[in-house]
């Protein structure tokens, strides 16, 4: 229960379908979403294949709580190999897409192939239907999904769709759903592209299933009353992400021109309180209380957010405190389909090392707007940049300054600010990601004395594994914290599936998770020494603010690393050691 | 007359209403099978529909079978009649045909959504 324990496999070469049984091991070891996703990447994946060729598939995963009536359990899990890092990659977006997808009686759907010409999946229900896409081809986001729901003419109905930086292949493009609500990293929405997959439209009418109703309404209640009494949550609910914005400023980690300076001297004009004065309508996730977004509307500028990634990214990043210019910016990359942290984090480069050319000189605005359609239509420069960060680098010359790991991104926190957050980003499994544990909060309250790099390091670990699990439950991080912070999650999952979860087993399930996204990126050729932050990081301080000259340096990397490792049960290369995978009962799926 | 007002100020669009309506006239959890529905429209623009007990009641003279009716407790569809044709649905759609295909749902005032929205956003209004 709360599982209709059935995969929906899609061919696209041969426009067919069919249902099958997901093995009952996966719902055991793995819970759902991002964790049975895994499972199924690493089993269907074979080593070495190209992101943007046939053989590479795309995985929608739901997860028991989706459809039911938990909050904040509106979130959908997407696994495939990343045509950005060339490895391991999941990605997860809020909205409504989720709670729709489940009440067709699909877990988990598997694309595989490539269709001939641009297409439209439609799920509905047990039902499958391939719609010819060909008018839709070039279109923007936006239209897209409006044009989809006309086509369909239900109401109901819910799109996910890439733009033309999707179809363009740019190794950074994003998937939207709901309009604006993003599965943005590592290039999605080029596998989706790859595929002539323009959108995926579902709408489930069955029941969800819930083992027992009664107690999970009560459970629920439970859930909603530790949601409401976290003070946290009170301000999240208000202001949303920006809220970080003044904070990161003043503790000195803001990535201001392409992360050398770590502070401005004021934020003001892109803080929560600025943002909050833009919003015209307070939007929600399904079944979301917190209701944390923000939408913003001026003309034809519309769009949930900018979020505090974007912002920084494209604010500070690129030297701009204008919040209108920032909408605009975040806007274009929603209408195309980019990723916004990755974008920001390839701009700030290129416009920090002059390689913008003459027209680099010009006005911001007019700058990033043509870089922004140039990388999506793949003109001059542009063609070189949608090819991601680090192939970009090369090109240009300018890998020293191109804030990455593994290919992705930066996120906007200076990954000097601290060892956690050095070691967050060394580590995560889809490359630089900040959502896999968040020690920085912890580190800033003084909760491990200043030589306690090993505690730093256990807590980087273990939230990871119960990241992993919140993320195969699925519920939003905003709502519960990130990880399993009490019993409620655990609660909220065995009384709906009627199985017997603890945290204890949780926890287990995301450390499987990412021993299973591990081996994954091993048999793709990372090692030991893809697991750095970039040589600037180590060598340069930053150069302002109250974290002024502090690096991270090779050396304090290194002992993090075989620490790391040591606490995962992995060689000193970084491999899960045998024992390690028979602890976990996971080596004979490998 | 009372009707199930919507404060659109106050409307997330979160769609808690549509479960919690669902779980108390059909005892399961299925947003189809919902007598209150928020839709999104566009970017940032939601749709809201619920019966507001109109004054010209399109969906009475719609009925083939006479299955909607007016009176003391307001316009209310009588379930023994429905046979779900949907000529209701075709007229307003602030009446929604179940998924089965079997009945029009349309709302009662019955209350359940209104202490479930964590906006405030319902109530019941004369
Ligand atoms: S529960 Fe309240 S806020 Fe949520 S959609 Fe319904 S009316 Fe709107």
């Amino acid at each position: 229960m709360a599982r209709y324990h059935t995969l929906l496999r899609i061919n696209l070469d041969s426009q067919s379908y069919k249902q099958e049984e997901i093995p009952q091991e996966y719902e055991k070891k793995f819970l759902g979403g991002k964790g049975i996703g895994t499972a199924y990447l690493l089993k269907e994946i074979k080593q070495g294949i190209d992101p943007l060729g046939p053989l590479n598939k795309f995985i929608i995963s739901t997860a028991p709580l989706n459809g039911t009536t938990a909050p904040a359990s509106s979130r959908i899990e997407i696994v495939t190999k990343s045509p950005l890092t060339g490895i391991y990659l999941d990605c997860n977006s809020g909205g409504h897409f989720a709670e729709e997808l489940k009440a067709t009686g699909n877990d988990v759907v598997i694309f595989e192939g490539v269709s001939g010409k641009p297409v439209v999946i439609y799920i509905h229900n047990n039902k499958v239907s391939f719609i010819d896409a060909s008018n839709l081809w070039g279109m923007h986001i936006y239209e897209t999904e409006n044009k989809v729901r006309q086509m369909l003419g239900e109401p109901g109905v819910r799109v996910m769709s890439i733009g033309p930086a999707g179809e363009n292949l740019v190794r950074f493009a994003s998937i939207s759903n709901d309009y604006s609500r993003n599965a943005a990293r590592g290039g999605s929405g080029a596998v989706l592209g790859s595929k002539k997959i323009k959108a995926i439209a579902v709408r489930g009418t069955r029941d969800i299933p819930i083992a027992d109703l009664k107690n999970f309404i009560k459970a629920v209640k439970k859930a909603n009353k530790i949601i409401f009494d976290n003070p946290w949550v009170a301000e999240q609910r208000q202001y949303g992400t920006p809220r970080s914005v003044a904070p990161v400023n003043m503790n000195g980690l803001m990535p201001v021109n392409n992360f050398t300076e770590g502070q401005l001297p004021s934020v003001n004009s892109i803080d929560e309180k600025a943002f909050e004065n833009l919003t015209v309508q307070r939007l929600s996730c399904g079944e979301c209380p917190v209701a944390c977004a923000k939408g913003y509307g001026k003309g034809k500028i519309e769009l949930e957010g900018p979020e505090y990634e974007t912002i920084g990214l494209f604010g500070p990043n690129l030297g701009i405190l204008d919040p209108d210019l920032i909408a605009e910016f975040n806007y274009y990359c929603n209408e195309y389909g980019l990723d916004t942290i990755s974008a920001g984090s390839l701009l700030g480069a290129v416009l920090a090392t002059g390689k913008a050319g003459k027209e680099g000189s010009g006005k911001k605005r007019y700058v990033v707007l043509k870089l922004l359609r140039d990388i999506t239509f793949r003109k001059g420069i542009g063609n070189i940049l949608a090819e991601g960060l680090k192939s970009a680098g090369r090109e240009l010359g300018i890998s020293y300054f191109i804030p990455q790991v593994k290919g992705m991104g930066i996120p906007a926190y200076d990954p000097r600010c601290s060892e956690g957050t050095a070691l967050v980003y060394m580590t995560a499994d889809r490359g630089a990601c900040h959502l896999r544990s968040w020690p920085l909060g912890r580190e800033l309250a003084g909760v491990w004395d200043a030589d306690d790099t090993d505690g730093r390091v256990k807590f980087v670990k273990e939230q990871q594994d119960e990241k992993a699990a919140e993320e195969s439950i699925i519920v939003c991080q905003f709502a519960y914290g990130i990880g399993l912070l009490n019993d409620i999650l655990p609660e909220m999952v065995s009384i709906s599936t009627g199985e017997n979860w603890t945290l204890k087993k949780m926890r287990l399930a995301g450390e499987r998770i990412w021993n299973l996204s591990r081996i994954f990126n091993l048999r793709e050729g990372i090692t030991r020494d893809d697991d750095y932050l970039p040589e600037k990081f180590a060598k340069e301080g930053i150069k302002k603010g109250p974290l002024k000259g502090k690096v991270m340096s090779k050396s304090k990397q290194d002992y993090m690393l075989d620490k790391y490792y040591e606490f995962r049960g992995w060689s000193k290369n970084g491999a899960p050691l045998e024992s390690t995978l028979k602890r976990l009962e996971i080596e004979d799926l490998i | 007359m009372s009707y199930l007002r919507i404060d659109k100020t106050l409307c997330t669009g979160c769609r808690i209403c549509e479960a919690a309506c669902s779980m108390a006239k059909e005892g399961v959890v299925n947003r189809a099978k919902s007598r209150i529905r928020i839709y999104r429209r566009d970017v940032i623009k939601l749709q809201y529909l619920v019966c507001v007990q109109c004054r010209n009641p399109v969906c009475i003279s719609a009925c083939p079978e006479n299955a909607i009716i007016h009176d003391e407790k307001g316009i209310r569809v009588i379930y023994d009649k429905c046979n779900g044709c949907g000529a209701c649905t075709e007229v307003c759609n602030r009446v929604f045909l179940s998924p089965e295909g079997d009945k029009a749902l349309m709302c009662d005032q019955c209350g359940a959504c209104i202490s479930a929205c964590p906006e405030n956003a319902l109530s019941i209004r004369e």
